[in-house]
């Protein structure tokens, strides 16, 4: 379990600044998906009491529909399960040192990469589109001299913000490492 | 040609599917306890998980408990008499 005050490779002197989710309207996304499906079977059986009044009368099809209501209701919340899952393990971790990016990928494949601040070349949010613009979400793609070359965090609140984040603890970092080489120096 | 056979044989497929249900089930509190944060969070998501898995599957043994699973169907029969209806 993953906490706070004990982030993976914790380095000294390390204080979370930020930790970033999707926005909430992603989520709200799907749980309107996840209502609609709920609604969905209560349409469906409507329209097939009225061609199929009796239906329910007969006992393979009452159990067939039982079962299989069952089945659509228990898979439609697992999924919905799922689909949780991939919006709330996908985490962007912002501190004075570094910037974690942790993403889940279904089920049993996680993808942790981190870059210390000092590696950033370049930050740039984005924000395309009426409902990002309105709702205020967007991109924010980070240039690093790491191996993997390119953070993005994906569909995240208020990217001109986080940008700006970013951009001052870059600097603080780097004015700090320059501090530090001066004093070695002397 | 009819065919006659007990409707149990359907519940049997219905647990087939749950087996399946539960495993991803646990898959997903898994998950959720494993990498999410340490937090009350956390905790409430998992515990709202596993209270709405637990009410849809008190719900449909409420409705399975209903059917007399004993019951020998003659399919091509049954199937008649419904679009009879």
């Amino acid at each position: 379990m993953l906490s706070i005050n004990h982030l993976p490779n914790h380095l000294s002197g390390e204080k979370v600044e930020k930790i970033v989710r999707r926005d909430l309207f992603i989520l709200f996304k799907r749980v309107v998906m996840l209502l609609f499906l709920t609604i969905l079977p209560l349409l469906f059986f409507y329209l097939m009491l009225s061609v199929y009044p009796g239906i329910l009368g007969s006992v393979l099809p009452n159990a067939l529909i039982v079962l299989g209501t069952s089945i659509y209701y228990l898979f439609v919340w697992l999924f919905f399960g799922f689909s949780f899952i991939d919006y709330y393990l996908d985490v962007w971790i912002i501190t004075n040192r570094r910037i974690i990016d942790i993403q889940q990928q279904g089920f049993f494949s996680r993808i942790v990469a981190e870059q210390k601040l000092f590696r950033v070349q370049d930050v740039t949010s984005e924000s395309h589109g009426i409902l990002p613009t309105f709702l205020k979400y967007g991109e924010v793609y980070i240039q690093t001299a790491g191996t993997k070359q390119r953070f993005v965090f994906h569909e995240v609140p208020a990217p001109h913000g986080i940008r700006d984040l970013i951009i001052s603890l870059v600097e603080k970092n780097k004015r700090k490492m320059i501090e530090g080489e001066k004093l070695a120096k002397k | 040609m009819i065919m006659t056979f007990p409707i149990i044989y359907f519940l049997y497929v219905y647990y087939a599917f749950l087996v399946i249900w539960v495993f991803f089930c646990f898959v997903v509190v898994f998950h959720i306890l494993k990498y999410g944060f340490k937090n009350f969070t956390n905790f409430l998501i998992t515990l709202i998980f596993i209270i709405i898995s637990i009410l849809l599957l008190m719900a449909s043994f409420y409705f399975i408990n209903q059917i007399n699973w004993e019951t020998n169907v003659s399919i091509f029969k049954e199937i008649s008499n419904t679009l009879e209806y």
